[in-house]
């Protein structure tokens, strides 16, 4: 390899789907009626058939190479929806159950590690934070992904 | 589009400042039920701590109370407006002495509630030692009559939100009509015979088609189907001056 070719950039297109497990079975959660005797009533929130999907673009940035192997940072635009079912239980005040669809946008920031074992096929661990913007449900989603993997490069960007 | 982007980047930056719990219960508030102490006039003094906040801003403390344990939130709940330092407090009244009580805390803020632990309350009671008339059981003791044996006493009966008894001397009977279940605890002697829900802790008197004006009458649940009563310094207005009733009994419910 000529170091003088070496792509310093490269662009990164994904697809992401999640599906979520919540930390509780059901979450203590109440309501509060105001009025003459304010009073809150406890109650539970049951969530299930937590989906994130999005779609995301961007670039990395090749921070290090050393021999057959990198570290990339990157970021990535984000959009998709997320999806869930929930099941809201104070009674006598509120008894409901929903289904949310939501519309999400943000920014996705990652940071990766690669090794080139052979050619075109790489491991690789990454480590990425998403902060992304809600419609309505919630305003904020942010969450950490992390994972190890096996790549092979279609077209290698190092020839 | 160029501003839209950095808008979203900022509001992506903030996001991901938010800490994330790793216990997930460290975002609900908790909550330590202290203590309950008995007063002398039959109410319960409940005392709490916040223990913590949680993640979130919080919402309000309070207690619940029922006759089985572990009592829901909305169970016979007092909200405590007021925290002095980490901790609160309130009192619980007209409480059935014969009857035991569970207690705890709550607390909620904008994740969710905790709990604090059960206090069971078993010895309600009236210290006897804050009434400050003595008179003998069964009798009633007037100004210008002296003692008298109380020959006869009602079983306590319920009309119209109201509960009523009668007590017999060979000076004249008296009717005392309460605005509550007579629990254990004191309640203020008035001849305004319309009380509201708010001032249930009242009763009426009446001797010889005379409302006493004043007075304090002390309750004491002996068991579900007995209470004492002692009457000190019922005022009664007669037509130049007044006299006063003290009188001591018990009551069949």
């Amino acid at each position: 390899m000529d170091g003088s070719k070496k792509v310093r950039f490269r662009q990164r297109f994904g697809f992401i789907y999640t599906s979520m497990q919540p930390r509780l079975d059901s979450f203590p959660t109440y309501v509060y009626r105001g009025g003459d005797d304010p009073k809150f009533f406890a109650g539970k929130t049951v969530y299930s058939d937590l989906k994130l999907i999005m779609i995301y673009g961007g670039v990395d940035l090749k921070i290090l190479e050393l021999s057959r192997f990198r570290w990339y940072g990157g970021v990535n635009i984000v959009f998709g929806l997320a999806k869930m079912t929930y099941a809201r239980d104070a009674h006598p005040v509120i008894i409901e159950e929903d289904v949310v669809n939501e519309g999400l946008g943000g920014f996705m920031f990652r940071t990766s590690f690669e090794y080139s074992f052979a050619r075109r096929f790489d491991v690789f661990a990454v480590l990425s934070k998403s902060s992304l913007v809600g419609q309505k449900w919630s305003p904020f989603y942010g969450h950490y992904n992390y994972g190890i993997g096996l790549s092979y490069l279609l077209i290698p960007d190092f020839e | 589009m160029k501003q839209f982007f950095l808008v979203m980047i900022a509001v992506a930056l903030v996001a991901g400042c938010k800490k994330v719990e790793k216990d997930v219960y460290n975002y609900f508030p908790k909550v330590k039920t202290v203590g309950a102490v008995v007063q002398p006039d039959g109410s319960i003094r409940l005392t709490g701590e916040l223990l913590s906040s949680g993640a979130g801003e919080m919402r309000g403390v309070g207690f619940c109370m029922d006759t089985l344990p572990n009592p829901r939130m909305e169970d016979n709940q007092q909200i405590c407006d007021t925290l002095f330092g980490n901790s609160f407090s309130t009192l619980y009244v007209d409480l059935d002495a014969t009857r035991k009580y569970y207690f705890r805390t709550w607390a909620v803020n904008e994740w969710g509630y905790a709990y604090g632990e059960d206090i069971l309350v078993d010895n309600i009671s009236l210290d006897t030692s804050i009434i400050p008339c003595h008179p003998a059981p069964s009798t009633m003791s007037m100004t210008d009559f002296g003692t008298v044996p109380i020959y006869s006493v009602t079983n306590l009966e319920y009309t119209t939100l109201q509960w009523e008894c009668s007590a017999y001397t060979n000076n004249g009977m008296f009717h005392l009509t309460f605005y509550k279940w007579p629990t254990t605890g004191v309640y203020e002697i008035t001849e305004f015979t319309s009380i509201s829900s708010k001032e249930k802790r009242f009763v009426n008197l009446e001797f010889s088609q005379t409302y006493a004006k004043a007075g304090k009458l002390y309750i004491n649940q002996i068991s579900p189907t007995l209470i004492e009563v002692t009457i000190c310094e019922a005022m009664l207005p007669k037509f130049n001056g007044k006299r006063y009733l003290t009188a001591r009994f018990t009551v069949k419910t």
